[in-house]
């Protein structure tokens, strides 16, 4: 991003939509770091790295869960 | 076979017998029922029709069930044999299906919900959430019982380690390696890879010598899920060989609806492999360029037994015998060696109706044997 002096507004994956596995908190946190190195935070939207329809519904939902705590723990 | 060109097999699930399928269900056996149960039974010669017609009368306890259940295996494994097949099983007419099935007998996985196949299909996807290891050997009781009763050969279809990987999430071999996210994809990766050479070890290997053990002489393995991710194909390569290495037994592979070509060369290092089964009917034209893709045998030098799908199984229309023996033919052209080719649907019939798939099976059959008088 830094390379082709990036300006636009972010859409990071960062939950991932293939996997029922749940990021930890912890990593997520670690992992959006990186991107506020370079980017303004109100220029970083978090979101799963795909769509959510090839999860159960009831993982689908922790993951959704998990990116609203992840922001309280991050902002 | 001897030397009979073009023997026949089914590839392996058939539709459940609707009667089974009511009485497990709770619900009375209706009048469609017992005309499926009555007009089968006659034309398959299934012996046991009037002990099945009375135990849908019959309180649904353990054992009435458990007899329902083999009962209806024979009805399937009559069926096929009376189309003509000279390879049977019993149209896995008593496993879940061939996802959930594995799965459920076995240790390491969490069932959480129903997902997405494709369009409005959708199946119970487990997440691996510990170490597999194997909990049963999950189709030796049904094999014991086909081998009983079966008068033709039998095969016995079994689904693969990297399918069921494949299929599956995973959760535990995932964390196992997540010290490092710096390359997502590579962790993912060689996550995958842990876990298809585990469920290889630890499940198919004891199952595949299990029915090896009991007699069988022939085992399938399923692997419709083989190309999704072409650069994991060598995995199952190494899965399969872990887990067929030694076993004195005819083994062979089927995969369907997937370009072939992704497999080579990685599929000539299958050590115990005698046999390919694949599907063309369904993308095939008057010009039988479905088959071309048969040359990749020859330009590899595979030169293994074919099991050549002749037969549409997601269409309801009848291919005519003439038809099959023209891509028998054109197969045989394309392979020069008639004698490398066994004949089958593409896939399992489970999706057409009773009547439908009969009449695709009796007419492979007589397409085949046409095709044997043109060789003889």
């Amino acid at each position: 991003l830094k390379q082709y002096d990036f300006n636009k507004i972010l859409g990071c994956g960062c939950i991932d939509g293939r996997n029922s596995l749940l990021e930890s908190p912890r990593e997520l946190k670690t992992f959006i770091s990186r991107a506020k190195e370079i980017l303004e935070p109100v220029d970083i939207y978090l979101s799963p790295n795909c769509d959510l329809e090839f999860l159960p519904e009831t993982v689908a939902e922790k993951k959704v869960r998990l990116l609203g705590e992840t922001k309280r723990l991050v902002a | 076979m001897g030397n009979k060109l073009f023997p026949a097999q089914e590839i392996g699930s058939l539709p459940k017998a609707p009667w089974l399928l009511n009485y497990l269900r709770g619900k009375d056996a209706g009048p469609s029922d017992l005309d499926h149960l009555s007009k089968w039974s006659k034309v398959s010669g299934f012996e046991n029709e009037s002990e099945t017609r009375a135990i849908l009368t019959k309180p649904r306890d353990a054992a009435n069930q458990a007899r329902l259940r083999e009962l209806a295996s024979i009805f399937a494994i009559r069926y096929l044999e009376s189309a003509g097949l000279d390879y049977v099983y019993d149209g896995e007419e008593n496993r879940i299906e061939m996802y959930e099935h594995p799965v459920r007998n076995s240790d390491g996985f969490e069932f959480y919900g129903h997902v997405r196949s494709f369009d409005s299909r959708y199946y119970r996807k487990a997440a691996c959430v510990s170490k597999v290891a194997f909990r049963q050997a999950y189709h030796l009781n049904e094999f014991l019982f086909i081998k009983q009763h079966a008068k033709r050969h039998v095969k016995v279809p079994i689904t693969g380690p990297y399918t069921i990987a494949e299929w599956s999430f995973n959760e535990y071999y995932q964390k196992q390696r997540a010290s490092d996210y710096s390359d997502f994809r590579k962790l993912k990766f060689e996550a995958k890879r842990d876990f298809v050479l585990e469920v290889a070890k630890q499940i198919i290997q004891p199952n595949l010598k299990a029915l090896v053990d009991a007699g069988a002489k022939w085992i399938q393995v399923d692997e419709p899920a083989l190309t999704t991710k072409p650069d994991e194909v060598p995995f199952f390569v190494d899965a399969y060989n872990e887990c067929t290495a030694g076993l004195p037994c005819k083994l062979s592979l089927h995969v369907c609806f997937s370009d072939y070509r992704l497999l080579y060369p990685h599929i000539l290092e299958m050590k115990n492999c005698s046999q390919l089964a694949l599907e063309f009917a369904n993308r095939d034209e008057e010009k039988r360029s479905a088959y071309d893709q048969l040359k990749l045998l020859n330009e590899f030098g595979d030169k293994r037994e074919v099991g050549l799908g002749v037969a549409d199984v997601h269409v309801d229309d009848i291919e005519s015998p003439e038809l099959i023996k023209n891509r028998i033919e054109y197969a045989s052209k394309i392979l020069g060696d008639p004698a490398r080719i066994y004949v089958n649907p593409d896939c399992g019939l489970r999706t057409r109706s009773w009547d439908v798939a009969y009449e695709k099976l009796t007419n492979i059959v007589k397409g085949a044997e046409l095709a044997r008088h043109s060789f003889a």
